[in-house]
């Protein structure tokens, strides 16, 4: 249906149409029909019967929160609970009924879907209100880490219902503040038994819930915020177990852990649900874009970082092989006993067999380029520091490998940018080449006129190559020709 | 990265290949109704993907009992539990009242004082002896009981507190009635009951400020000052503070 502005001015001119006699009686009914001028009264006076009643209700409710908020001390503990109980419960219940009510043709019920939207996410909100002040009404004790934990598990099983994006985004930011608040804690863990478990295996959880949760939602932000509270709660975990249990030096376990994440997110298929399900394997790869593009910035990240050569400082003692295997197994083992740690590491090998497997398309076994490329990648980032810290200290050779890879990576990202006329992915490699040059210049050289020289050349060079490239995208006719199908072919 | 984007438009992804995929698919596509609004509205908004209706009703009513069960318990515990009376230790009368909330402790708080109960020495020996071995970020801080005994003459103004006779790991059962078992959490040192924290209205709050700064004055060193907090004990040790006494004034919390 047109928009009630159209259709007013469309009645006006129709009226004066018939009048000068362009068009006849007959023609105003057949308008007068398709665009129910008829309508266009009783919809403005709903409309504005609508703004009072909401207008009212405003007000209303100001006046019954000043009220309360006024005579709060004076009010009966339980009065106030059943007060915050109703609010909680009538803010949900308006706001599902708004937000649930089936929409029509003319969208003109649309206002009422996102004013239920707003009002479910209130209700969220208010949720921690209410536990909060529940908690205060009867001076219960408690850590802020527990409420948070307590408020994101109810607005997770909420967001799992309703499958709203806001919500779901809401219960990751809880569930954040109540893991790092609770990790933060000085003191141990007390109070809601499971709690500390749930903590321990945050990874688990995180991937396995928050990921269903992104499926419930179709959403790549609530997948890749789901994927990074996998990764940081798992390094909590590889802290916690090398404080505990990493008595001796044992360079392979901590080179496996820093490369396990990215292993994990690279491979990382939508296709293996489909597969454990025993579902026919679809094509359509939901977050797999986004999980190997978590997976190269965390690979940047590291390479860029193992880029400065204080990183490769001569190691204090190396350890052969046959020594960090035999303490592996031996007094060590619980740092891969773990069962977050075990379960994550199976994870990501399955994954890449997965990646391996026969297909119609590849009869025989055998990854595809670029997952190739990617698994060479993490074996010489594995190899490289493994050596420098159990056969022989190759400081120089390996910060040069380090910045071959990091330059490739920018030259990866700058040749897909033009490939695709990709302007964030150009702009990426731009500006990691250009991190890259200064990182290096500050790092070697001290001069300051050959510094300022650096930070001219590369301000500069990103100035001209990128308005170089933008005009290079304005004048591209075809670019979806030349660009390959999917990210997976990057690098 | 060049991410399509299943949460905008599904059905509209230039792939190729069918797009009937989605591991957890069971609800099938878009609500037919739903519109396309802008990108930016339905990041705000949110679309509506099809659910069902007890995807509402469940959540609610797992949130509505979140909500209600601690105050529920408490409020179980204020009509089931023991009225008891703690001492208070003496407390720093300007940094008392000041904030949103008043942290009190109480003399069972400090281990020194537990320590010279019959047979608890060894009792929170052992405690601090777990409590070191533990060095993970995830242990728990330690559970423990003190089991508390009757005055004598509970009929006093303000009433003589409770004293402790005895520290276990274990919820003692089969007390005599004039003995209860209070959780206690032991942290490095100290005790805390979840008996710790008040909310004060801000009204009362210059008022007590001040007869609490007279009494700790006029109280003589090392004798216990007529400030006890009244709570109430429940079967499983968990408490709920009542109210508190100052000399012979009581206020309700």
């Amino acid at each position: 249906m047109a928009s009630e502005k159209f259709r007013r001015q469309l009645r006006q001119e129709a009226r004066q149409w018939q009048v000068d006699g362009i068009i006849n009686p007959q023609q105003f009914q057949q308008l007068q029909a398709r665009y129910e001028f008829d309508s266009l009264d009783s919809s403005a006076r709903d409309r504005f019967v609508a703004i009072l009643i909401g207008v009212g209700s405003v007000l209303l409710g100001l006046g019954i929160i000043t009220f309360v908020a006024a005579n709060w001390q004076a009010i009966p503990r339980d009065f106030k609970l059943g007060l915050l109980l109703t609010v909680f419960l009538g803010v949900n219940l308006v706001g599902y009924w708004l937000w649930q009510k089936p929409l029509g043709a003319d969208n003109r019920q649309r206002w009422q879907h996102r004013l239920g939207a707003g009002l479910l996410l209130l209700g969220a909100l208010v949720m921690g209100a209410n536990l909060a002040l529940g908690g205060q009404l009867f001076h219960i004790g408690g850590d802020p880490y527990e409420l948070f934990w307590v408020w994101g598990l109810g607005v997770l099983l909420m967001a799992f219902g309703l499958r709203m994006v806001p919500l779901a985004g809401l219960a990751l930011i809880l569930l954040g503040l109540g893991y790092w608040l609770g990790l933060a804690q000085p003191d141990r863990w007390s109070g809601l038994p499971g709690l500390p478990l749930l903590m321990r295996g945050m990874p688990l959880f995180a991937g396995a819930i928050f990921t269903w949760l992104a499926y419930r939602c179709r959403s790549h932000v609530i997948f890749g915020m789901g994927a990074i509270a996998l990764v940081s709660s798992f390094f909590v975990n590889v802290t916690d177990l090398s404080d505990r249990y990493l008595t001796e030096n044992l360079p392979l376990w901590g080179i496996a852990m820093t490369l396990l994440p990215a292993a994990l997110l690279w491979s990382y298929d939508d296709a293996l649900w489909d597969m454990l399900r025993r579902q026919p394997v679809s094509f359509k790869r939901w977050f797999r874009p986004v999980a190997q593009g978590l997976a190269i910035a965390y690979l940047i990240s590291l390479v860029y970082l193992a880029s400065f050569h204080w990183v490769w400082q001569e190691p204090m003692e190396l350890v052969p092989l046959t020594t960090q295997i035999a303490r592996l197994f031996g007094a060590q083992r619980w740092l891969w006993l773990n069962p977050v740690i075990l379960i994550l590491s199976l994870i990501t090998l399955g994954n890449w067999v997965f990646l391996a497997r026969p297909t119609p398309r590849t009869p025989r076994w055998r990854l595809v380029q670029s997952d190739l490329i990617m698994l060479v990648l993490l074996l010489g980032l594995m190899v490289v520091p493994f050596w420098h810290l159990s056969v022989t200290p190759m400081g120089a050779i390996a910060t040069l490998l380090a910045n071959v890879v990091l330059a490739l990576f920018a030259a990866g990202f700058i040749r897909q940018g033009l490939a695709q006329t990709n302007r964030s992915l150009f702009w990426c490699g731009l500006l990691i080449l250009a991190l890259q040059i200064l990182s290096r210049m500050l790092e070697y050289e001290t001069g300051l006129l050959l510094k300022s020289l650096a930070f001219v050349l590369c301000g500069v060079g990103v100035i001209v190559i990128g308005l170089w490239f933008e005009r290079y995208v304005r004048h591209l006719n075809q670019p979806a020709a030349l660009a390959p199908k999917s990210v997976e072919e990057t690098l | 990265m060049n991410s399509d984007h299943p949460s905008e438009h599904p059905s509209e992804h230039p792939s190729n290949h069918s797009n009937t995929a989605s591991p957890t698919e069971p609800m099938g596509d878009r609500h037919p109704d739903t519109p396309s609004p802008p990108a930016v509205v339905s990041a705000l908004v949110g679309r509506r993907l099809p659910h069902s209706r007890w995807g509402f009703w469940i959540p609610l009513a797992i949130q509505t009992f979140l909500i209600a069960l601690a105050p529920a318990q408490a409020l179980y515990t204020m009509a089931m539990g023991k009225p008891v009376v703690l001492q208070t230790m003496p407390v720093d009368p300007y940094s008392l009242f000041r904030g949103y909330y008043v942290t009190l402790s109480y003399d069972i708080s400090s281990v020194a004082e537990l320590e010279s109960l019959p047979g608890s020495e060894d009792t929170l020996a052992q405690i601090q002896e777990d409590f070191d071995e533990q060095t993970s970020t995830f242990d728990r801080a330690i559970d423990l009981y003190v089991v508390l005994e009757a005055p004598e003459n509970a009929a006093t103004h303000p009433p003589t507190p409770w004293t402790p006779v005895a520290v276990t790991r274990d919820r003692p059962s089969d007390l005599p009635t004039n003995q209860v078992a209070l959780h206690g959490i032991y942290r490095s040192g100290r005790i805390t009951y979840d008996l710790e924290r008040y909310y004060i209205p801000e009204e009362q709050r210059d008022t007590i400020n001040e007869q609490i700064a007279r009494i700790q004055r006029e109280t003589v060193t090392d004798a216990p000052q007529p400030f006890v907090i009244e709570v109430r004990v429940g079967a499983q040790g968990n408490a709920v503070p009542v109210g508190f006494w100052l000399e012979d004034a009581f206020f309700r919390f």
